[in-house]
Formats: C-alpha cells, structure tokens, sequence
C-alpha cells in the first residue's frame, strides 16, 4: 500500500472535467458487504431538478448517497460527480450538500455555530461563514432560533439546521436522505418549499423517501429501488397511469358497510367489493378517476355517513408490488 | 499563479483552524476532558508534597571519620588529638599535656568537617578534593608528615581525590588520600541528591511516561473514533477536505489542549520544586534547562501516542485495547529503560526515546552528577575502623545516593555527547509521529465509513 497523501489516486484528477458532464453519473454500479447485497447494477445519469429516490427500507437509497459523498467505495462500476470520482477526489465536495439520514449532530454547538464552522471546513473565513450561514439559516427560516443549542431544537427545527449547513457553500448537487421523516405538518411544508425552491433555481436535488405522497408533492422525476436494483426511472405520472390500467381500491370507513355495499355493487365501474373490518369496505375498481368522480352520488343514494375515503394502494408498496409482478 | 498559491494556502489554514478549533471546543463541552485534566493535576500536586517534605526533613549528621569521639577518654576528640599529633588511643597522651594548656574542642567541630569538593571538567580521570579540615595536609606538623604519606592512594597527587571512569561497568570510581573530604554534610548531600533524583525521576516517569500515555490515552483515542460511533463523522469528511487532513487537524486540536496543559502542570512543578530545592538562592533557577527538556519530552509523547491511539481507534471500534497493551508494553520498557538504558530492546518503545531527552538534559544541567554518585558511595571505605571498635557505625553509602543512583542515567545512546542524545531522541520521536500519520491517513483513505 503506497500512502496517497494528496489523495489524487490514480487517474481521477488528470480526467478534465467535462462541461457536459452529468452532475451525478453511476455506471452498474454495485455495492456488497459481504454477501448482502446493498447496490445491484445500478446506472442513472441526472442533472438539474429535484429528483424523488423512492424505495423502502434497505432499498439502497442510503448506500447510494454514501457511495455518492465519498464515503462508501463502489465494489463494481463507475461514479462521477461532475466527472470525478468522489471516492478518489475530494473535490466534488466542495459542490455537493449532504444531509444524512442520521439524526445525530454536534449537540453543544448553537445552529449558527454549527453552520458556520461547517462552512469554514469549505474554506471561508470566519466573517464569510457567519454571512453566509446567516443567509441559509433565514432560507430555511430557522432565523429566531439561531442562537439556541441544537440539543433544545425539536426534530423539525434540527432537520432545517441540517439542510441550511448542506447549502452553506451554495451546492450545485444537494442531497437529502429522508428529510421529511418524523418532521411536524410545519417543518414538512417548510422544507417541501425549500426543496422544491432549490430546483427550480436550477440545481441538482436528490430527495430520498419511502413515502409516494411525499416525493409527490415535491417532484415528478422519480427514480425507484428495490432491493438495491433500480426498479423505474422517470415521470410518476408516466407511472401512475400504467398503474390506472390495473384494479384499484378505494376504502370507504361507514357505519355500514354491508348495506352500503348494496348500493354499489350494481355499478358497471366496480368488479369487486370486500369487507375488511366491521367500519371498512374496500372497492376494487379498473378505472379509479371515474370510481372518485361516481362515489358521492351513490353514496348519497345509499343515505348512510361515510366518514372516510381512501386509496390504501396509493402507495410505493402497491407501486413496487405492481412493478415487481407481484412478488414483493 | 502567486495569488492562486497564496488562496490555496489560505484556504487550508481556514479549515486547519476551524478543525482545530472546532476540536477545542468539543473538548471542552466533555466531562471526561475535565475529569482526566483534574486528576492529572491533583496527582502532581500529591507527588510534589513529597518532595516539599523530602526537603524540609532533616538527616542525621554522621561523623564519618570518627574523629568526634574520644577513643581513650582523655576529653579531647580524636579530631584534635590528630592535629596535635599525639596518641587518640592513649589516654595519657593528650594535647593538654603540650605547652600553652590547650583546652578540648567542642566535639561537634569534628562532625561534618570535610565536605565534598570538585570542580569538574570533562576528562575521564579527575584529581579533586580539598582537605578541609587539614587532617590530610597537617599544616602544624607538616614537617613530620611526608608527601607520600599524603598521598596515600598512590596516585601521584598529595591529598587528593581520584575519580576515574571505568568503561567496563560503566560507572565512575573514586579512591581518595586519607583524611580528604572523609565526612561531608549528610542533610546537604541528601537534600541534593534527593532534589536530583525528584527532578529526573519525576520527568521521566511522571511526565514522560504517566501523563504522557495517560492523557492521549483519554484524549485523543476517540478524536476518530466517537465521530464514527456518533455518526458525526459525515460532516467532516463531507467537505473539500483531505482525510490526512482531518486527522492531522483534529490531532493539532489535541495539541492545542494538551501542549499548555502539560506546559502549565511543568511550569507549576518547577515553581514549587524550585522554591523548595536546596540551593543558596530563594529560588534554584539552575533547574530550568532540565524543566525544558521534561516539557518538551512530554509535548512530543503526546504527539506520537496522541497520534497513535487516534489511529487505534480510527482503524478498528476495539482500538482502545490495542492502546492498552502498548501502554502495557511502553510501560514495561520503561521500566527497562530506567533499570538499564543500554539495553536495545528498549529502543522499542517510545517512552525510552522520551526518557532519555530528560535524560540528556540532566546531563547538562547537573553534570557533576557522576562524582557526586562516586563520592556517595565511596564515604563506606571509613567503615573499617567500626571493624576495629567493634561498636561504631557508619553509613554504607551517603543518604540519597541510592536514589539517584537509580534515576540517573547517563548510557542511554553509547557514547554520544548529551546535546546530541538530546537532538537523536527528538528526531527520533518526531518521525514517529510523521510516519504514523503517514501509515494512519493510507488506512484512513481507503476506510469506508458506514
């Protein structure tokens, strides 16, 4: 082993970056530990816009941003950020922000201390961070509480402090593992509008989530992994409508379902009808859009209160179960 | 191009300090920085008790040549039954009995009479001493006494001392004329001695060993490794920031801590211990070059276990037993290093290499240290005439001298002048701690960090 101390590694630093160089770029790329698979294949080129990685738990979603930010080597394929390989080269660090999933941060640090040393480790001067943390503190609107240690913030306010030191160098590849998770109503919106405001001043953003609804309300692109293998890569619309094609279910909570039941089954755009609990009535439809647009006139007929619909597979689990061919 | 240089370098020393600085201030959010500190400054001033009351105690005087005490009864001591040439063992020949009615001397006159004397030079074979009380040169009676019964140890030089250095033990010996420098003061040549010892022994082992594995062991094994632990370290190594850097930057925050520290608890040692040291002024400024060498020895035993036990905990979650078994092993070979620094094996540890700067600087702050060891041991030759008596006793070797003795080292690296011992062991240290960083940032690099 020969000590790299200026950690050009071998080829990385002479390949030029290329104007046209995708911001992120995987080439069957594959990460195993062991024998437990963590990325398998996996190849997406993206640039500018905010991008939703969908995927359950243990999908591959955190290996892929760790192997993105440096911290994991790929076992197989290329990655470049801007055209360098972050693993050999620090320098796309200097263009990426990373919020990691993990909720541990510096405690005893105030949020503007804690801002402000992580932008001098870019380089700034002192005066430089303290402005330039002030200036991503106040878009993250996390203004008033500035001052206060992170160990008094609440969850939400800790995962805005965590996106303001992410932007603190202005990143042109921003890169958020689960941000949303366990926030407050507030915090969500707020940082919905942030993210969604970071793509539309043209950077790269990269939003992990396992919740659809989330990434919905966010953006369209999405990218889906599954058990490390990237599953689907484009519009969720694009994706949706496949799905419209196949049987849905919409839940109506009732008093009673059984007699509901009877109003509905006669209806030409439903082809099934099952009693889940004592309160639930599920309704298997093929075309959901028109099922919705029927609902409120038969249940007016029926005269029994719904307190309750929902699509309980509108959600990644009926997406993956209906991409996988039913095998998840 | 120069500006582009000039803005690379300052970039670095940005994030170096707010590495650096970010480290500080970690340390001092941490209870545990606190408690290591605290104890390590109450253990110093416990042992620097010890040395107040070594110093402020008092030994024995010792009449070494006998020459207090009145053999044959006749009232006037053996001191001055010499100087009057008459008989100590005959009680009807007395310096009463010469002309001019000589009264008896205060027998305590002849206690401590004839203390140590030298001037030192470099030479391997020394003549020193100086017959005090006159019992060697007998200026009264000279005319009876000739030079060759003045010399007595056959060395040429009338009542003197010879202190040679004998290569096959390594150790200086002394063979004096009777009656030169035959009994010096215990409670001043203890004090020395003692003080010497303190100084050196305290170096090495309190500093030098104790605090000097102690306080890296505390301190710097987590400056990786609790990151990783915490999962934190992403947001260090998340930036345009080399990961040699950040453990060269997160060690430079350990420095920051420990080097005045260390800086601070000599300085308090020297304080005390020079106020309380033997010496004719209020305060013993001789000791400071020693003081240095402690101190700098100290700063570098930080630096290389600092970087050591970072690089313990860095490579694996269980780091912190490999730094025990080498605290283990360091130990050990300094005690090795201690009973005899000639043999290699010790050079296998660091602490030998930080022991022997103080080591070095003893020398050249106290180099008469060598014949003062000699003259320790050689006042137990007067011991013969209690075999005459039967009933008198002597001190086999001076007070203290065994203690220094054993503290003082002066083989450590053969031959080798003490500045240079002293310019070897740093150089030594020094690209220890280099190439362990350097090994440390290889392993670090290729380090997956999950």
């Amino acid at each position: 082993m020969i000590p790299d101390m200026s950690q050009r590694g071998n080829a990385p630093e002479e390949t030029p970056v290329q104007a046209g160089a995708p911001t992120v770029l995987l080439d069957g790329v594959s990460k195993w530990y062991g024998s437990i698979v963590g990325l398998n294949d996996v190849s997406i080129a993206i640039s500018g816009g905010v991008s939703g990685i969908l995927g359950m738990n243990g999908a591959g979603k955190s290996t892929l941003f760790k192997i993105l930010t440096g911290k994991l080597k790929p076992s197989q394929g290329t990655v470049r950020l801007f055209g360098i390989d972050p693993w050999q080269s620090t320098k796309p660090f200097g263009r990426i922000g990373f919020v990691s999933e993990s909720e541990k941060m510096y405690d005893w640090m105030t949020g503007l201390e804690f801002v402000a040393t992580m932008a001098r480790l870019h380089g700034m001067t002192r005066e430089e961070a303290v402005k330039e943390s002030e200036r991503v503190i106040e878009f993250v609107g996390m203004s008033d509480a500035k001052n206060k240690r992170i160990g008094k913030y609440s969850k939400g306010m800790r995962q805005r402090i965590k996106i303001a030191h992410a932007l603190v160098n202005d990143p042109d590849l921003i890169i958020l593992d689960e941000p949303l998770q366990g926030c407050d109503p507030l915090a969500r919106t707020t940082i919905m509008n942030v993210i969604r405001e970071l793509g539309a001043q043209g950077r790269t953003v990269l939003v992990s989530s396992h919740i659809l609804q989330e990434i919905e309300r966010i953006t369209e692109q999405i990218v889906i992994l599954h058990r490390g293998r990237l599953l689907a890569l484009g519009n969720l619309h694009a994706i949706r409508s496949m799905l419209d094609k196949h049987p849905h279910s919409i839940r109506l909570t009732c008093d009673e379902p059984r007699k509901i039941s009877q109003h509905l089954v006669n209806d030409d755009q439903v082809f099934g009808l099952q009693f889940e609990t004592d309160d639930t009535l599920i309704i298997k439809t093929q075309n959901l859009g028109e099922m919705h647009a029927r609902l409120p006139a038969l249940i007016r007929q029926s005269g029994i209160r719904v307190t309750g619909i929902d699509n309980p597979d509108d959600n990644l689990e009926s997406i993956l179960q209906y991409l996988t061919g039913g095998e998840s | 191009m120069m500006t582009d240089e000039n803005s690379r370098f300052a970039g670095l020393d940005r994030k170096a300090s707010a590495l650096a600085e970010f480290t500080i201030r970690q340390y001092r959010t941490k209870l545990s920085t606190w408690v290591v500190m605290g104890v390590g400054l109450l253990a110093i001033l416990m042992v620097l008790l010890f040395h107040i009351q070594a110093m402020s105690s008092t030994q024995d005087a010792i009449d070494n040549d006998f020459d207090s005490y009145d053999f044959d009864g006749d009232g006037y001591p053996n001191g001055q039954e010499i100087r009057y040439q008459t008989d100590p063992r005959d009680n009807l020949d007395h310096p009463g009995l010469l002309e001019g009615d000589i009264s008896p001397d205060d027998p305590s006159l002849y206690i401590n009479e004839d203390g140590f004397d030298w001037e030192l030079d470099s030479s391997k074979i020394q003549y020193i001493g100086y017959d005090d009380d006159g019992d060697c040169l007998q200026p009264e009676a000279g005319s009876m006494v000739t030079d060759s019964q003045k010399d007595s140890n056959g060395d040429g030089h009338v009542c003197s001392i010879k202190v040679a250095w004998s290569s096959l033990d390594n150790r200086w010996y002394i063979s004096s004329d009777a009656g030169v420098d035959e009994d010096p003061d215990e409670d001043e040549f203890y004090h020395e001695a003692i003080h010497r010892s303190f100084v050196i022994g305290f170096g090495k082992v309190g500093f030098v060993l104790l605090i000097g594995i102690f306080l890296p062991l505390f301190l710097a094994s987590g400056l990786i490794r609790q990151e990783i632990e915490n999962d934190t370290m992403h947001y260090l190594i998340g930036k345009p920031i080399h990961r040699a850097e950040v453990l060269i930057y997160r060690l430079l925050g350990f420095m920051a801590i420990g080097v005045p520290y260390i800086a601070i608890l000599v300085l308090l040692t020297a304080i005390v211990v020079g106020l309380a040291a033997p010496g004719d002024s209020f305060f013993r400024l001789a000791d400071i070059g020693i003081w240095l060498g402690v101190m700098i020895a100290a700063w570098l035993m930080l630096l290389v276990y600092g970087t050591l036990f970072m690089l313990f905990g860095m490579i694996h979650r269980l780091g912190a037993i490999a730094a025990i078994v080498l605290g283990v092993w360091e130990f050990v070979l300094a005690m090795i290093s201690m009973a005899d620094p000639s043999l290699l094996i010790a050079r296998l540890s660091v602490v030998f290499w930080g022991m022997t700067i103080v080591d070095a600087c003893a020398m050249m702050v106290y180099p008469d240290t060598p014949v003062m060891l000699a003259q320790g041991r050689s006042i137990k030759s007067n011991s013969e005439w209690s075999l005459e008596t039967g009933v008198l006793f002597s001190p086999d070797q001076m007070p203290g001298t065994g203690a220094l003795s054993s503290f003082w080292n002066e083989t450590a690296l053969g031959s080798l002048s003490p500045f240079m011992t002293l310019l070897v062991s740093v150089f030594v240290l020094l690209t220890l701690a280099a190439s362990f960083i350097f090994i440390g940032q290889a392993i670090f690099k290729g380090k997956e960090i999950s």
